[in-house]
């Protein structure tokens, strides 16, 4: 018997060995509308739709075992990340906001998944495209999150406005609907910068009066050193000495003001429309008595300028290349089940934009959030402004502005210094 | 009289010690030299390039970095001093207590010491952040609320308090520990002599606990270059990275900006001027004895 049972778990060792393990990487399941607790599949339970998605692909490559683990997401941290890439042990899969895994996608570790896939089968073009460095593929997207203006209509209501259309939603119609929304006891939105969280938010401000990061896809140096951002940078510092924006941003954050708005104590702020669903968790739990309806709008743009470039980002898949060119086959399906999952009809339904054809075609028969087509045409009609998603140092050059926004908030320094010294800062980082 | 090390007796201390010696080669000795040697390179654990002492020449111009030594003396002068003079104040009520109640307050006072920095961080938040407990009580009295996470100075405030908050209890252990160490017998002769309670306190206790005060002064001055937690959870090292430390500084460099080379170097430098730090205090505690 003791034989037996010593032969079998030699067979179950080698079972076991013989069996390929990749190593899946995430940052952790969406907070989507309408994404179910539990799925059944074949009598099998699951609670993620990572789980699901990896049962299938399980399922259609015997032999391969796919190992899941989950990113620390802190402060824009990469630490789980890094760990594993320091020990040697790279996730063969990774998923995370794009500008965060751009230091990846080079030759030496990125696979190029148009090697091994037909990938414009499955992927918008305009996905593929924010995959791309120097032309080449190395991962492939997910959804892409926007961001435009949430707007609180009962506040509205309350001082008898009605939102203008786009083309005159100007900065000088935010500051007057500004002053009578603090006179009806709201503040009309939210700066913060006590970290870099959500800082894309904020920098709307910038495209809004015509700055920019960089110009034409030149990463060598940063061009927010402007005329235009100096005036965009004063607008800002009015909203707060007129009192028109919550006090102190410096000791304000992403989850803070987003809390506010959700609360309705200010009216408008930048943000994706599946952010909105924290609203209906508060009337759950009786923190606000109801919710209240809201709609979006596009960001306001100052006089003179065109409308503002919408602000939009791509999670994306990255596969870790080896020299095993089988593998780095396989690693290639994994990535693809991973990117065109469940995960994006999901978030697709609340309100990101897919980049999955799959899950698109299935939007278009059900139906969507009702607030995605005000942001997909601001998208049509604004386009998008360039972050420098694709830069490995964007991590490092995004922490680089909001301790100068906080000396700036409390007038410590001025609107040129900031700039100034941004600049300074940021062209010495993407020289080195 | 020494014992020899050699023989079957040296050979089965070696043998004990080996575990000891394993984890300190695993834990201290492989790393450091691995930190060493990262030093040298300019890496993201993706692409490494040998860059020589750049990273080294870089440190001098990184005005953050600079600028967090002078943050951690900041907290020196606010902290020790306060530690310092509270914890010895507790552990004099304490250790007059019988034994009992004597456990349940060191107790107490080690509970903070042993809560992790982030929890320690998030209470005081409700402390001193916007709607906090501050804030609500200056409200309620009529006065305008101080944003003490807003300003550099009131945000090094802010820090420094939770820091004392958990950095007491262990400094009242060892100072119980020392207090109760004391004979008896010399505040029994005190007495006998006509000495009052406050006399023998003066010229009996804190004499005898005068050097372990010393000590703890400068281990908790010493942790002021090391503090990290508390600072990244209350106020991410701003506002304007005032609040900021050595090693604040260095978590971000590797794990914000992935700059794991230039990392490795400030770590090295923190160790030199902790060893420094540490070097100067013997010789001051020999030039003193």
């Amino acid at each position: 018997m003791k034989r037996i049972a010593v032969v079998f778990l030699m067979a179950l060792l080698a079972l076991s060995a013989g069996a390929q393990e990749l190593v899946f990487l995430h940052q952790g399941d969406g907070y989507y509308k309408d994404i179910p607790k539990e799925w059944k599949v074949d009598g099998e339970g699951f609670t993620s739709i990572w789980q699901k998605a990896i049962y299938y692909f399980e399922k259609a490559n015997p032999g391969v075992r796919v190992r899941v683990m989950q990113s620390d997401l802190s402060m824009g941290s990469s630490l789980t990340l890094d760990v594993l890439l320091a020990s040697g042990n790279p996730p063969d899969v990774v998923l995370r906001t794009g500008a965060v895994l751009a230091k990846l996608m080079v030759d030496s570790f990125a696979i190029q998944p148009d090697k091994y896939l037909d990938v414009a089968k499955y992927f918008t073009q305009s996905g593929l495209d924010a995959c791309k460095i120097g032309g080449k593929l190395f991962a492939l997207p997910t959804e892409a999150s926007v961001s435009t203006m949430a707007v609180n209509l009962d506040h509205l209501a309350a001082i008898d406005y009605t939102l203008p259309p786009p083309a005159q939603w100007t900065t000088d119609e935010f500051l007057s609907v500004g002053r009578k929304l603090k006179a009806s006891g709201k503040y009309i939105t939210g700066l913060f910068a006590q970290n870099q969280s959500s800082d894309a938010w904020w920098l709307n401000w910038f495209m809004a009066f015509g700055g920019k990061l960089y110009a034409n896809g030149d990463y060598s140096k940063t061009v927010l050193n402007s005329p235009q951002s100096v005036k965009a940078l004063n607008f800002m510092k009015q909203l707060l000495d007129e009192g028109l924006a919550l006090p102190n941003p410096g000791e304000l954050n992403d989850d803070i003001v987003l809390d506010e708005w959700c609360k309705g104590k200010i009216s408008m702020l930048s943000m994706q429309i599946p952010h909105t669903s924290i609203m209906q968790s508060y009337a759950k739990q009786g923190t606000i008595s109801k919710e209240f309806p809201f709609t979006f709008i596009e960001f306001p743009h100052a006089a003179g300028q065109p409308r503002t470039p919408v602000n939009t980002g791509y999670a994306i898949v990255v596969g870790h290349k080896t020299a095993d060119e089988k593998r780095n086959a396989i690693v290639a399906k994994l990535m693809l089940a991973m990117a065109d999952s469940d995960n994006q009809y999901f978030s697709g339904m609340s309100g990101n934009f897919p980049s999955s054809k799959a899950a698109l075609a299935k939007i278009a028969v059900v139906g969507t959030n009702p607030y995605w087509k005000i942001q997909q045409d601001s998208l049509s009609a604004n386009g998008t402004w360039d972050r420098g998603n694709t830069i490995p140092q964007y991590s490092e050059i995004r922490a680089q502005l909001f301790p100068l926004m906080q000396e700036f908030y409390v007038g410590r320094i001025d609107a040129q210094t900031v700039l100034s010294r941004y600049e300074k800062a940021v062209n010495s980082i993407l020289k080195n | 009289m020494k014992k020899s090390c050699t023989g079957r007796a040296g050979r089965r201390a070696a043998v004990l010690i080996i575990p000891a010696a394993a984890f300190y080669l695993l834990s201290f000795v492989i790393p450091m030299i691995r930190v060493i040697y990262l030093s040298f390179y300019s890496t993201n654990f993706v692409t490494t390039k040998f860059i020589g002492i750049e990273n080294y020449i870089r440190i001098f111009s990184d005005i953050d970095f600079i600028k967090s030594f002078f943050t951690a003396l900041v907290y020196t002068v606010m902290i020790v001093p306060p530690v310092v003079y509270l914890s010895y104040k507790i552990s004099l009520a304490v250790s007059s207590l019988v034994r009992r109640e004597m456990a349940i307050y060191q107790m107490i006072y080690y509970l903070p010491t042993l809560t992790c920095g982030i929890i320690i961080s998030f209470i005081w938040r409700w402390v001193f952040g916007r709607l906090g407990l501050l804030a609500i009580g200056f409200d309620s009295v009529g006065l305008t609320p101080i944003a003490w996470l807003a300003g550099g100075w009131t945000a090094r405030v802010a820090v420094s308090v939770a820091i004392i908050f958990s950095a007491i209890g262990g400094n009242c252990i060892w100072l119980c520990a020392v207090m109760l160490s004391i004979p008896k017998e010399l505040y029994e002769q005190a007495q006998i002599d006509g000495a009052s309670r406050r006399q023998a306190t003066r010229y009996i206790t804190r004499p005898l606990v005068a050097n372990t005060l010393a000590l703890l002064a400068f281990l908790t001055a010493m942790g002021t270059l090391q503090y990290w937690e508390v600072i990244y959870s209350l106020t991410s090292g701003g506002p304007f990275k005032m609040t900021a430390t050595p090693v604040y500084d260095i978590y971000i460099t590797a794990f914000n900006y992935s700059r794991f080379g230039l990392a490795a170097a400030k770590a090295l430098v923190l160790i030199i001027v902790l060893a420094a730090l540490v070097g100067i205090r013997r010789i001051l505690e020999r030039k003193a004895t």
